[in-house]
């Protein structure tokens, strides 16, 4: 008797295309079923859902949401990952499962470590990841950060780090490979300070960098060989001003905007400025030499804006 | 008294209808015939017809053998090439996800064992009839929606490891050819 045709059976080109009908969970799941077909999904790097250009990772108490995206316009999907006293319960979409005797993080790293690979394809373009710590959890037990570190390195472009204390972002940066980070956002939702300046010397690639929420104390002269930057200071004083403008309208700058943020400016900033370069409501233009772009700084209540714009 | 025209009334399908019929055989002897239009639909098939340089004179006195399809995916696949083949081009991928809603009549037609529907593809496969592959593939993964590991091990029929390797071991422990 001839034997039966089955799925793992048929040509590579039929089973590619059977599997872009799927969403990510089905291939997980199908992915499950033999080694055969695990290692062609791994393989293949199927094009569908799994092959997300964003990962988000929300760490909860006895939980970890994984969000995948593949690029902005899709549909995003959401996997939770949940301690269970019989295993992992698994949610995804509107259902509910019990994986019975596992233990959820261990069936996160797969899931986790797959969604990785398929990031990491094609050079890590526009690849982002997100992780978020949530506000119900204090710090990331241990044994997460030990599931992370066994991906180490992550190969992404762009990372965005919800934190809630200074050193989760050198726990989270650890994991990262710095010659492909060029976009790193660091927001804390209650740490008053963040100061990177030693991370922020190792890479290497960075060209944008955004602190949103907390203070930070990294010297201005460390950050204007980036491209984009906003961070928030303490205290703003008429030589970072000087400085920045100084900097800034330099032929060779590749600083393209800088905001400083400011919780307290030095008194009489704006008197001095308008001593400095004249009356003006709120912006100044500089003439950059030899090119035809200037620079625009525009002082407004709590920011001090410096923009690279084309000459009219 | 009005008097009839002496026009014949045509069918505006029949005016559509190109008259070129051509006939194939499948691997068990059944024949079939299939209109241009619709033998266009198999990327296969059409080559071959141009390589053999088959005419609308010629078409029906030169059969067209199938070694690779039988007479059962045959009968399906021409009763799906000549309900398609007025159909608009095919739009290209996006994103390598073609999107496409299965209609009703195509979900009937494909509604058979999963058994006979991976031979359909295979047959698909070699005659090259992209919108039939598209369907054939979307009935296949609906079929995972939701399910566990054992349940797609049974619905696609794939073999555990440990019976996979069996299957591998009394395979490489049977006579050869010439034992």
């Amino acid at each position: 008797m001839a034997p039966l045709t089955t799925l793992d059976l048929m040509p590579e080109d039929v089973m590619r295309r059977v599997l872009m009908e799927l969403d990510y969970r089905d291939i997980m799941t199908l992915r499950k079923t033999s080694h055969l077909l695990r290692n062609f999904i791994d393989n293949n790097r199927i094009r569908t859902h799994t092959t997300s250009t964003t990962i988000q990772l929300t760490f909860n108490r006895n939980s970890i949401q994984m969000m995948l995206r593949n690029g902005g316009n899709q549909k995003p999907v959401f996997i939770t990952y949940s301690h269970h006293e019989n295993g992992c319960e698994l949610s995804y979409r509107n259902s509910k499962k019990i994986l019975e005797m596992s233990d959820y993080l261990k069936v996160f790293e797969t899931d986790f470590q797959l969604a990785l690979s398929h990031l990491n394809h094609q050079n890590c373009k526009n690849s982002k990841l997100e992780f978020l710590v949530s506000q119900s959890i204090f710090s990331l037990n241990e044994k997460i950060l030990e599931v992370l570190r066994r991906t180490v390195p992550i190969k992404v472009q762009d990372l965005t780090l919800q934190v809630l204390a200074e050193f989760q972002v050198s726990d989270f940066l650890n994991l990262i490979d710095p010659i492909y980070l060029t976009s790193l956002t660091v927001i804390s939702s209650n740490c008053p300070k963040v100061s990177i300046s030693n991370q922020i010397e190792n890479l290497k690639s960075l060209r944008k960098l955004q602190i949103g929420n907390s203070i930070t104390n990294i010297p201005l002269a460390r950050l204007t060989h980036l491209e984009d930057v906003i961070i928030k200071y303490r205290l703003v004083t008429f030589a970072d001003v000087l400085f920045l403008k100084e900097t800034l309208t330099a032929p060779s700058s590749p600083c393209k905007r800088f905001i400083l943020q400011f919780k307290y400016k030095e008194r009489y900033l704006n008197k001095k400025l308008v001593e400095r370069f004249g009356i003006s409501e709120d912006s100044w233009i500089f003439k950059i030499q030899n090119s035809s772009m200037s620079l625009r700084m525009r002082v407004g209540l709590s920011f001090i804006e410096f923009n690279l714009i084309v000459d009219s | 008294m009005s008097v009839e025209p002496e026009v014949p009334i045509v069918q505006v399908e029949e005016v559509r209808e190109n008259p070129v019929l051509y006939k194939i055989i499948s691997s068990d002897n059944h024949v079939f015939t299939i209109s241009e239009h619709a033998v266009k639909l198999s990327k296969t098939l059409w080559d071959l017809i141009t390589n053999l340089g088959l005419t609308a004179e010629n078409a029906l006195d030169n059969p067209i053998p199938v070694e690779n399809v039988n007479g059962k995916n045959m009968e399906t696949i021409v009763q799906f090439c000549e309900r398609h083949k007025y159909d608009e081009e095919e739009p290209e991928y996006t994103n390598y996800i073609r999107e496409f809603v299965l209609p009703e009549w195509d979900r009937q037609l494909l509604s058979i064992d999963n058994e006979e529907l991976f031979q359909l593809i295979l047959a698909t496969n070699y005659l090259d009839i992209q919108k039939l592959m598209d369907y054939c593939c979307r009935v296949i993964g609906d079929m995972a929606k939701d399910k566990t590991p054992e349940e797609l091990r049974i619905i696609y029929g794939i073999p555990t490891d440990a019976e996979d390797d069996a299957l591998e071991r009394s395979a490489s422990d049977s006579p050869g050819p010439s034992g």
